[in-house]
């Protein structure tokens, strides 16, 4: 790597590998070390995000009577407002939905039902950006770990 | 008389002809570079051109001629020596050459990233596309993409040079160019560069880089460093010198979770279920080490040979390829620092002694290197490991196979637990919801306070320390 031959607006990385390369001087170091730079974490959010189910685990929150799904509903809808700024205040005004919004019409009263209930499923996946997220269904249409899942305009699919 | 002599030529030519056969033969030896598949997710296959396209997976070698594919959310990442290369979804790759002297992939279809650590005049690497060759004429990292008939080629770091249809083109760091070729023309646009998942999942990959303590110690040039630093931790011992100490159950033992596949030219290779299993399993020995294992990668070469499996097999040679004729049972164990290594395919003098070179360096001559009669771990229950031949023969992971022969009653529970619980089944008696009442259901609930952007890759660090213990396939 030759740093002169560059034009300064291209150096930047260069240097970030230099001062890699020093800083990592301070380590014993017993042979020719190769620093290899982390890039630094993403800047934009891409419509469509691709990832993997991890994980799903049954979730049982506390019942009230008359206020249990609101309080929840408040509790999502606080966290879907911080994503990307869209969807905000949508889960909070919806009852806990089903994965995948084509295939659960055929059961409104069960989600209904399960919707009152106090259990439901947490979804976590890890996308491959890197990013963990957690999603939360009444119903799960038969969604595994291990399944390939996009986010799509900030709505779970079965990829 | 002249006969005679025409007959003697005719049989000296011969025995040239002959000779310059067993030269040829000799010295075709298998790539002593070997990539990996070092991460895939979804629909991922390779084929190559004997066999049809088979699912891909973790850890398999990767060389010349095969195809890597991807289904629609399906992504991959190899790994050539301190080359990395990831695939998007619906995207096709060939590996024309791998090897120890060049890397030349062919873009078929979707994108690809290339990060290329040393730009070495001995190891040229290129991706051919419909529009031209493209060539990295420095360290840095690229991306190319062919959606149609555009090939949109995108600089992040490191300049890559284009040649096609007379023309050359060179791309710098931040560069975006689109090429269209039409009537044997190439058309270029500048834009700027993609911004989409793709691109973060490559970034996410490179944090994800575990070979910056491990290239301390070996070549960042052998394929499986990229994955050591997080499952285990380097001591130095008086015995073995550098050696690294993975973190696994106390029951472990090395080629003992993961299967065999049979992968030409090598023959029975094995492949690991640990997402560190490549480098510790193709190159350097095994020892244990105040009771525990140890990888031993030897003396430090800057280019080290990959070999398919460095164990040795009980009753001597290792098992054809037509095992899965015979019956009864076959057994290995890892090879002990300083044992020699005897490839089972057909290699040179060259080849023995470089393959070896990093345990064993008095090979002089080849016809003198036998397998030893005495191994260290031969007789040693804690390394070796023995199953029905079938399991190398239909590829069966090892260590569910020992599982079941030890507790068959245990299997139908463990498996009844495999995956989440299915949801309750559907009520046989209820409606099928008008079609506008689908939005009520439709969006759901997102947690992610504590997983912002920012903090991503360190959680992600954090949570892969989970599956650390692979045992067996799920």
């Amino acid at each position: 790597m030759k740093l002169t031959t560059h034009p300064l607006r291209r150096a930047w990385p260069l240097a970030l590998f230099a001062a890699a390369a020093l800083s990592a001087c301070a380590v014993p170091v017993t042979r020719t070390t190769r620093v290899y730079e982390a890039a630094p974490p993403p800047v934009y959010a891409p419509a469509v995000r691709y990832g993997t189910v991890d994980r799903i685990e049954e979730v049982t929150t506390r019942a009230e009577p008359t206020g249990g799904g609101t309080l929840l509903g408040a509790l999502v809808g606080g966290v879907v407002g911080n994503q990307f700024g869209h969807g905000s205040g949508r889960a909070a005004a919806t009852a806990l939905g089903a994965f995948g919004g084509a295939v659960v019409g055929n059961n409104v009263e069960q989600q209904q039902a399960a919707a009152a209930s106090d259990r439901h499923w947490r979804v976590f996946v890890h996308f491959d950006d890197g990013q963990r997220r957690e999603f939360d269904y009444s119903v799960l249409n038969g969604l595994r770990a291990g399944e390939r899942v996009r986010l799509h305009d900030g709505v779970l699919e079965r990829g | 008389m002249g006969a005679l002599l025409s007959r003697r030529t005719l049989r000296r030519s011969a025995i040239g002809a002959l000779l310059a056969l067993a030269g040829a033969l000799a010295f075709a030896d298998p790539p002593a570079t070997v990539g990996r598949v070092s991460w895939l997710a979804g629909e991922v296959t390779l084929g190559d051109a004997d066999a049809a396209p088979a699912p891909a997976q973790l850890n398999w070698p990767v060389t010349g001629g095969q195809a890597l594919s991807t289904g629609a959310t399906g992504r991959a990442e190899l790994w050539a020596g301190s080359d990395a290369i990831r695939l998007d979804v619906a995207s096709r790759l060939r590996v024309e050459q791998l090897d120890d002297s060049a890397l030349r992939l062919r873009l078929e279809q979707g994108s690809v990233a290339l990060r290329i650590a040393t730009a070495d005049a001995s190891h040229q690497a290129s991706v051919e596309t419909p529009v031209g060759r493209f060539a990295p004429q420095s360290a840095g990292q690229w991306r190319l993409d062919l959606h149609g008939d555009t090939l949109s080629a995108t600089s992040l770091a490191g300049t890559l040079a284009l040649d096609g249809a007379g023309t050359h083109v060179l791309l710098h760091g931040g560069q975006r160019a689109d090429f269209v070729l039409r009537d044997g023309r190439l058309s270029t646009a500048f834009a700027p560069p993609p911004a989409d998942d793709f691109q973060n999942f490559v970034r996410a990959r490179d944090a994800a880089y575990d070979g910056r303590v491990a290239v301390r110690y070996v070549s960042p040039e052998m394929t499986g460093v990229e994955s050591l630093d997080r499952f285990g931790h380097w001591e130095q011992t008086v015995d073995y010198g550098n050696v690294w100490v993975p973190e696994v159950a106390p029951d472990w033992a090395p080629y003992r979770f993961g299967h065999w596949a049979w992968v030409a030219p090598w023959g029975w290779t094995w492949v690991d279920d640990a997402a560190w299993g490549f480098a510790p399993f193709h190159y350097g020995r095994w020892a244990l080490w105040h009771d525990r294992w140890a990888w031993v990668p030897g003396a430090y070469v800057a280019r080290p040979v990959y070999a398919p499996a460095l164990v040795g097999w009980s009753g001597g040679a290792a098992p054809a390829v037509s095992v899965n004729l015979g019956v009864g049972r076959v057994a290995w164990f890892p090879l002990a620092p300083h044992e020699v290594y005897v490839p089972p395919y057909a290699v040179s003098a060259t080849y023995v002694r470089s393959v070896n070179i990093t345990h064993v360096t008095n090979i002089t001559n080849v016809t003198a290197v036998a397998a030893p009669a005495h191994y260290a771990f031969e007789a040693d229950r804690r390394a070796r490991t023995a199953v029905d031949a079938s399991v190398l023969a239909e590829h069966r992971a090892v260590a569910h196979e020992i599982a079941r022969g030890a507790a068959v009653r245990e299997a139908p529970r463990l498996a009844a637990h495999d995956g989440p619980r299915p949801m309750r089944p559907p009520d046989p008696g209820a409606r099928r919801a008008p079609e506008g009442r689908e939005h009520t259901v439709e969006p759901a609930r997102e947690h992610a306070f504590e997983h912002e952007r920012e903090h991503g890759f360190e959680h992600e660090r954090e949570h892969e320390h989970e599956p650390r213990f692979p045992r067996g396939r799920e």
